[in-house]
């Protein structure tokens, strides 16, 4: 779990794409409080979407509405902390290990020029945090940490201020 | 094929593979696909990721569906 000093949420949901648009209303609104601009927000909006759509499709495989035998129910956890310095976000799951030695990781340059998708989602969040961890625990639970620095974006946003 | 987005509020990798997908298709049989009504986010989004110089988009669907009707017409 990430070690951060400043406010902490955590939000459980079925692992079920239909809850995604909870996931990003509470991302979104946590990332402009925190003080990351409109597209900045979004962008972190975006990699958590991703990252929690990666979990349901690959990790437990489910595409459409998922249906859990009673007691079997299956979920997806998202840790978020923010402080004046950055947002992290941590999705924790308990689904199938993604074998990061078997990812190669393709430009969006490259994407666009094959006018492919595969492996979009994992390429934006990528592009969009500053750092990105992923580990399996001793207990076999996935943990997907993402870090978007906001201390850069105030400096970005006053040298483009500057510049204007 | 023109898509009016006036009413998305959000698009994943997913719908983006749709529209890459789609526009390839449509390209193998010398048609194409253009975006129209784009929401200033949706729009930053797609120009954020290189989108807006594989996918033609435009203000309006007017201005999207007469973009068709000008290269029919040249």
């Amino acid at each position: 779990m990430i070690a951060c000093k400043g406010t902490r949420i955590n939000l459980t949901i079925p692992v079920d794409k239909f809850f995604l648009g909870v996931v990003r209303s509470i991302v979104i609104e946590l990332a402009e409080q925190c003080g990351f601009m409109d597209m900045e927000a979004g962008k972190i909006e975006m990699a958590v979407d991703e990252a929690c759509a990666n979990v349901i499709e690959h990790s437990y495989h489910i595409t459409g509405r998922p249906q859990f035998p009673k007691g079997k129910e299956k979920n997806i956890t998202i840790h978020i902390f923010y402080n004046e310095k950055k947002m992290a976000v941590e999705i924790e799951d308990k689904g199938e290990r993604f074998d990061y030695t078997k990812y190669e990781q393709v430009s969006l340059k490259k994407h666009l020029k094959n006018m492919n998708a595969r492996g979009l989602g994992l390429c934006i969040i990528h592009s969009f945090m500053d750092k990105v961890e992923y580990i399996t625990d001793s207990e076999g639970c996935n943990h997907l940490t993402m870090i978007k620095f906001i201390e850069d974006r105030k400096q970005e946003a006053e040298k483009q201020r500057s510049r204007d | 094929m023109v898509v009016n987005m006036e009413k998305l509020s959000y698009i994943s990798s997913a719908g983006l593979g749709v529209l890459m997908s789609t526009a390839k298709k449509l390209r193998i049989n010398n048609g194409d696909i253009k975006l129209a009504n784009l929401s200033t986010k949706i729009y930053g989004i797609l120009e954020l990721l290189g989108f807006t110089t594989v996918l033609e988009t435009y203000k309006s669907e007017e201005e999207a569906v007469n973009s068709f009707v000008q290269k029919v017409k040249a």
